[in-house]
């Protein structure tokens, strides 16, 4: 046993394992204090699309309370639609970003003079995209299009070679050419679902 | 020993600065300066990483053994890096998001585990306290100088106040961030290469005469 004790490895293994169940415990417990819970993001994220605290009047479709998302294969998915007033707000995630990274956005849809119209669309969070922080607020103000009217294709897009299969091109924006596309795809599965028959 | 807080002051200042003098932590450097408020935000972050990390190094720097420093060090500086995310994410959101992806990447920091290797591990805690603040006050000058800079020249602002509609998109690029760090490093060598030469030639006219009388000595 002493033996045991006195070999350095044993010594250098048992201090990384007494360091690491140290920190892990120091880590739980401000993991605990610092927590954010989903209702604090939800509340962030609805002030920062329309600038003031909002009150959800009903949740149509929420994956954090069990519910499936709408998946649309190799495009994306919606994992939040709430109303808010005249309002239907998306969380949805778009694919095919950078090294196949996903692009999730908040799009807000609103009903103006009859039409359908994207109102706002915001960037939420990003999986893998490097250079997100060049889709700039100009590239998100693209989406802001009539629905009913630009719904022909059913789509928009970053990509140059898929052009011709896309209502609104978009200019693929310098280092974030991907990331520009799941952006797009984000889009496109909340046009989709509205195409279907969704919540409008 | 007697710690020498003058010393420390300029070498992580000006003498040494992690950014401009040893070309550390060029990651962060060149992806988030393209604002003034990023520079204050990441080198705040990457202050008191510094600093709580040298502290705790320096405290077990007799205890750990010398075969996995580096692991230790590692652990030690991850376990700092996500105390800051944590707290970013729940007090500062803003600042959180905007630093993203390079906020973890902290964790591999040359800056912090060249600190913890070189200074931390043979120094006082008191000491190594001091390096970690005077280190990241002078990673957070060179961060919000050339982010001052970038987004003045890049988008016409200054910490998100607009002076002026004239924008040259350049300085916001990738390519932007070379030319505007390699200009710093160019403007430091040349400030601090002054300086230098200036003190040189001011010690060997203070040495000179003394010297004429060491050889009159010797002549008589």
């Amino acid at each position: 046993m002493k033996k045991l004790t006195n070999n350095v490895w044993f010594k250098c293994i048992s201090f990384l394992l007494i360091l690491s169940a140290l920190l892990s415990g120091i880590l739980a417990v401000l993991n605990t204090v610092l927590f954010v819970p989903p209702e604090e993001r939800t509340e962030r994220a609805l002030q920062k699309i329309y600038g003031e605290a909002k009150t959800i009047d009903d949740i149509v479709l929420d994956v954090d309370n069990g519910d499936e998302a709408y998946t649309l294969t190799d495009c994306g998915k919606i994992n939040k639609i709430y109303k808010i007033g005249n309002d239907t707000l998306y969380q949805a995630v778009g694919e095919k970003g950078f090294k196949n990274g996903t692009v999730t956005l908040w799009i807000n849809v609103s009903l103006k003079d009859g039409k359908l119209v994207i109102s706002k669309v915001v960037l939420d969070s990003s999986v893998g995209q490097s250079f997100i922080g060049s889709l700039s607020a100009a590239f998100f103000d693209g989406f802001l299009v009539d629905v009913t009217e630009s719904y022909e294709k059913g789509k928009f897009t970053a990509n140059p070679l898929l052009k011709d299969n896309a209502d609104v091109n978009f200019n693929p924006v310098s280092g974030a050419s991907n990331s520009g596309n799941a952006a797009c795809n984000a889009v496109n599965t909340v046009l989709h679902y509205i195409n279907q028959g969704g919540a409008k | 020993m007697k710690t020498n807080f003058k010393k420390i002051a300029t070498d992580g200042v000006i003498t040494n600065n992690p950014t401009l003098k040893l070309v550390l932590g060029t990651c962060p450097t060149l992806a988030l300066t393209t604002a003034a408020m990023n520079g204050i935000g990441m080198g705040a972050a990457v202050t008191f990483v510094l600093i709580c990390s040298n502290l705790i190094i320096s405290l077990l720097r007799k205890v750990i053994p010398n075969q996995v420093r580096i692991p230790a060090f590692v652990l030690i500086i991850a376990t700092f890096v996500t105390i800051v995310r944590l707290a970013l994410d729940k007090l500062l959101p803003s600042i959180y998001e905007s630093l993203g992806l390079y906020l973890p990447l902290i964790v591999v920091n040359c800056i912090i585990l060249a600190r913890a290797e070189s200074f931390a591990s043979k120094n006082s805690p008191i000491a190594s306290v001091a390096d970690g603040l005077f280190m990241g006050i002078g990673f957070t000058l060179a961060l919000t100088l050339m982010g001052a800079f970038r987004e003045i020249l890049g988008a016409g602002k200054i910490f998100g106040i607009t002076l002026w509609d004239f924008k040259i998109g350049f300085f916001s690029s990738s390519a932007g961030a070379f030319f505007t760090y390699a200009l710093f490093i160019a403007i430091f060598s040349l400030v601090a290469g002054t300086i230098k030469t200036h003190k040189k030639k001011k010690a060997t006219v203070t040495t000179e005469p003394k010297e004429e009388v060491i050889e009159e000595k010797e002549a008589e």
